[in-house]
């Protein structure tokens, strides 16, 4: 039995132990956590690359792009509708007021041109008109061009054409008591009458020029039998002759009754009114911007296009066209001949019926992002969740190693004792397996063997009688297990004898224990001893 | 057991700290946007413009911070909104974070409670930096700053050189007349005559000589070079002998057919002939133009002449200072830090400069006026605004500077007799035509009128 013992600490010094022939226990339980988790996290990244989670910065700007451009392009689509609609009413009645007033003086529309006289008169009544109609709608401006100039003798007056343009500076406030007007063009006589300062770029007259908003409106008028509300322009982006700011110019022809085209009318959209509404919201992607352009054959306009965010555009409005290239991902590269490219989405917007005059021009409203602001901010959410993982990761490998200490540690110090041969004062590990083992060690240990000599306990004492007495109280099924203690047997063939497995041995012998009153198998033995002694039997090895 | 558990409190903390400062601290990852109504527009507005880009995209971009213009407009349009703001007004705007506003109107908003205090977002060094007057005029009732200097301005005299030369030759008159208010008004009785002479045909049809932009700072000016005090905190000081040169100076020559008298700015006369000079304030140097458009619709090329603000005639040498400051909303921490970073950024010389030699503004700390004006005057970009900063350098060597109170009522008495004395003006001119009185007389009449009203 000595051997068998040896042979144990044996092999646990050199197993378990000195690690001379494998890997401490520990070591193994840690292994094990880490190939556990290691599994886990390959699960994991597994189940997120499978879930799109690390493209989730581009599906997130993919929404946001996707959100607004439906928001803003609703908007611009109604606001310009409603401004064309207005425009042409506004048309209507600028003719009707300007037909009136010729009939009365007997002159023919066509020949307003070689009346300048009339011209002051004519502006004059109609700012009553223009005002109304500013003051109603969301606009930055309205104006009224006649085809004609006060003075026909200048060598410019071809290019000169007498008009108004007022100005409404606070297009987005409700103030209708005082509302901020001022007089762009026109004729300062008129600006004194009813009291609206001049703006530091007024001037007198319109300076036209073939092509632009004003021939380009007159034009189209000319000879066309289409209906007034299929005649009006929108001319792109840009600036009057003389002015800093761009915008959008609603031209609509003023045709009298005799098929004359005495001028035209309109309503202004300006820069400042477009960013005001139109200006994207993201905390996120702070560069992102509308851009409402026109289409210029596969591209897009980026010089008469207006922008709304809260960067400026204008390197890009001083840019050619933008090439459009559709991704596979569903969105957008804008890319301008200087190599900037932008990502986006886009939308077609009809701002004319389809028999319009220029239902030929198509305009494009775009939400764009620099594609440099949408890569860093893919990279920093990837970098920020691949962050995370990895100090997950750590945090596990720390939380394995400790708690493979904090598991180990009774088993090892128990094993560490068995080492030291203290098998007898071995504490209880709370590990079955463990406690089982010291407990069949200490049983075979020699060491465990008492003398009577060696004991304070004699078969006279007082313990050792109520031991005996409390004999009595124990139940069959105990006192078979009891009795085969007595013999010498050891739990493991009490379990064959009985047929019982381990446990419920444990069990009884945890009863015994408590009405034998005694703590531990070594005592109980010690007791089974003398009984033995009394009863002439020799103890069992 | 107590180290791990002063760790866990530590721990603990740096994550309330970490999230809980986080919300007050500029993040350039999440960029706080800044509301700005300004009133630099027209050709101001390409360089106001083109600073706020470079702010947005530099420092702005990395401290996290937007300055996003939701508004330009003439200061009497924001200074509307902005009572409109301070009443409550239905259908009034939200105040933006910054705002450009006049120390009267800040006073009206700093009653309610809407303006940020900036004294203690600024060190003494960098305070120190500014102009100290101008510092000081940005004060509120409660001594603290809350108009925040960026651009001023003084008055000066815009005359139109090329008239001025024709109308020179033909009586004599010299340039030099100009630099007091006895000799406008002279010159201004002698222009009417002269151009009345010109059509014998018809008569009365004179033009006027000058107009101002203000009747009510020259005579809160001049009462100042004459040693009195014009404005006290629920009157005006009329009654004053002092005041009685002021008077002759504004309505004798009206009634004599010198003085365009106009709800506008003196600009729009400029612009089409109708006068030869105006006081007005620096920064409407732009407005003036380069050519005077005629109602035939012909124009013509002219130059223009800046004279320091003219005195009275035994008075000394004071010009009032104008221009008004940026206001911060109160608001967040966070997003009046913001705001005051940009204010920082855009006062530095530098960027100072920059904005005033491109709109007739004078810079506001000490180094851009001390240095940098004299390189911007001959660097600057048209001849009007060279000679406009020749003046202006001037007269902050010879001139004292007149910052208007902050009355509570000092608005609607300037109003008031803004609006007095120009109706004084037209109505006594077409009673000077319809009588034929001696001007003199008239003047006394209508003076009379004035204070006994």
């Amino acid at each position: 039995m000595k051997n068998s013992v040896e042979g144990v600490e044996m092999i646990l010094k050199s197993t378990l132990f000195l690690r001379k022939n494998g890997h401490s226990l520990q070591r193994h339980s840690f292994t094990f956590f880490i190939l556990f988790l290691a599994a886990v996290m390959l699960g994991l990244l597994l189940i997120l690359f499978s879930t799109g989670a690390f493209s989730v910065g581009f599906k997130e700007c993919h929404l946001f792009l996707r959100n607004e451009l439906k928001h803003i392009a609703g908007d611009v689509a109604r606001d310009f509708g409603v401004l064309s609609v207005e425009g042409v009413s506004l048309a209507m009645r600028l003719t009707e007021q300007i037909e009136s007033r010729l009939q009365a003086v007997g002159i023919s529309p066509s020949q307003l041109k070689n009346h300048p006289h009339l011209l002051e008169p004519l502006l004059s009544e109609s700012v009553e008109l223009l005002v109304t109609a500013l003051e109603k709608n969301k606009s930055s401006g309205v104006f009224l061009v006649l085809d004609a100039t006060v003075n026909p003798a200048l060598v410019t007056a071809d290019r000169s054409r007498a008009g108004l343009f007022l100005k409404n500076m606070e297009p987005n406030v409700i103030n209708l008591a005082f509302p901020a007007i001022r007089f762009l063009r026109g004729p300062a006589s008129i600006a004194r009458q009813k009291r609206l300062n001049l703006l530091p770029q007024w001037q007198m007259e319109f300076q036209v020029e073939p092509g632009d908003f004003f021939f380009t409106t007159i034009n189209a008028a000319k000879g066309s039998d289409l209906p007034l509300s299929r005649l009006y322009y929108w001319n792109p982006s840009s600036a009057l002759v003389g002015n800093y700011e761009k915008a959008m110019l609603l031209c609509i022809p003023l045709i009298t009754s005799d098929g004359s085209i005495v001028g035209i009318c309109g309503f202004e959209v300006s820069a400042m009114l477009f960013k005001l509404q139109n200006t994207p919201a993201s905390s996120t992607y702070t560069r992102a911007f509308t851009m409402f352009a026109p289409v210029q054959g596969d591209a897009l306009d980026a010089s008469k296009a207006m922008y709304a965010g809260n960067y400026s555009a204008i390197p890009l409005q001083n840019s050619g066209p933008l090439t459009v290239k559709m991704l596979g991902n569903g969105l957008s590269t804008y890319s301008a001949s200087d190599g900037t490219q932008f990502l986006g989405l886009h939308q077609t917007i009809n701002i004319y019926p389809k028999d319009a005059a220029f239902s030929a021009d198509k305009w494009i409203m775009a939400i764009l992002i620099p594609e440099r602001d949408l890569k860093i901010n893919i990279r920093q959410n990837n970098r920020r969740f691949l962050l995370l993982l990895v100090m997950l990761f750590l945090f596990s490998v720390g939380a394995a190693a400790l708690i493979s200490r904090r598991q180990m540690a009774p088993v090892v110090g128990a094993l560490q004792m068995v080492k030291d041969g203290q098998v007898s004062t071995c504490e209880k590990t709370n590990i079955q397996e463990i406690d089982d083992l010291i407990e069949f060690l200490a049983a075979r240990d020699p060491s465990e063997s008492y003398s009577l000599e060696t004991e304070e306990v004699t078969k006279t004492s007082p313990l050792f009688q109520n031991f005996v007495k409390n004999i009595k109280t124990l139940s069959p099924a105990e006192r078979a297990v009891f009795n085969l203690y007595m013999k010498g047997y050891t739990a493991k063939e009490i379990t064959e004898i009985l047929c019982l497995s381990i446990n419920t041995i444990k069990t009884h012998n945890k009863r015994i224990y408590a009405k034998l009153n005694v703590s531990s198998r070594k005592e109980l033995l010690l007791y089974v001893r003398l009984i033995q002694e009394q009863e002439g039997a020799p103890p069992q090895d | 057991m107590k180290k791990r558990n002063t760790l866990i409190i530590c721990g603990i903390l740096s994550v309330f700290l970490f999230f809980g400062c986080n919300r007050e601290k500029l993040d350039p990852k999440n960029p706080v946007t800044i509301t700005m109504w300004h009133n630099y527009g027209g050709q101001m507005q390409s360089v106001m413009d083109e600073l706020v880009d470079e702010f947005n995209s530099t420092i702005g971009r990395k401290k996290g911070v937007i300055i996003s213009v939701t508004s330009i407009s003439a200061s009497k349009d924001i200074q509307e909104k902005l009572l409109m703001i301070a009443a409550g007004d239905p259908g009034a705007p939200e105040m933006p974070d910054l705002v450009t506003a006049y120390p009267k109107t800040a006073h009206i908003l700093w009653r309610e409670g809407l303006l940020a205090p900036l004294d203690e977002k600024f060190t003494t060094k960098e305070l120190d930096a500014y102009l100290p007057q101008f510092i000081e005029e940005g004060r509120l009732a409660d001594d603290r700053l809350y108009v925040f200097p960026i651009a001023k301005s003084t008055e000066v005299l815009f005359v139109n050189q090329t008239l001025f030369d024709r109308f020179s030759a033909a009586t004599g008159v010299e340039l030099e007349s100009l630099a007091t208010f006895e000799g406008i008004a002279e010159a201004a009785v002698k222009y009417y005559q002269w151009t009345d002479s010109l059509t014998p045909h018809k008569i009365n049809d004179g033009k006027s000589f000058f107009t101002a932009d203000s009747w009510f700072n020259i005579a809160q000016v001049g009462m100042a070079q004459l040693g009195g005090d014009f404005i006290h905190p629920d009157h005006l000081n009329i009654t004053s002998e002092i005041f009685k040169p002021i008077w002759n100076f504004s309505v004798l020559p009206a009634l004599a057919g010198g003085y365009a008298v106009t709800d506008g700015y003196s600009s729009d006369l400029s612009r089409t002939g109708e006068i030869v000079c105006s006081i007005g304030s620096t920064a409407g140097i732009l407005f003036y133009g380069d050519s005077i458009t005629y109602p035939d619709n012909t124009s013509e090329k002219v130059t223009y002449t800046v004279l320091p603000y003219p005195t009275f005639k035994g008075g000394t040498k004071m010009a009032l200072q104008r221009g008004g400051g940026m206001c911060v909303k109160r608001s967040s921490p966070k997003k009046e830090h913001a705001a005051v970073l940009f204010l920082k950024w855009f006062t530095q010389p530098e960027q100072n400069m920059r904005f005033v030699s491109s709109t007739g503004y004078l810079p506001v700390t000490k180094e851009a006026f001390e240095n940098n004006i004299k390189r911007e005057i001959t660097t600057a970009k048209t001849q009007n605004l060279k000679k406009l900063l020749e003046a202006a350098a001037h007269m902050y060597g010879e001139y004292t500077f007149l910052v208007p109170p902050n009355y509570e009522h000092f608005d609607s008495l300037s109003k008031e007799y803004e609006i007095m004395v120009k109706h004084i003006m037209l109505e006594g001119r077409k009673r000077f035509l319809k009588e034929h009185n001696a001007l003199s007389v008239l003047s006394e009449a209508l003076y009379q009128d004035f204070v006994n009203r």
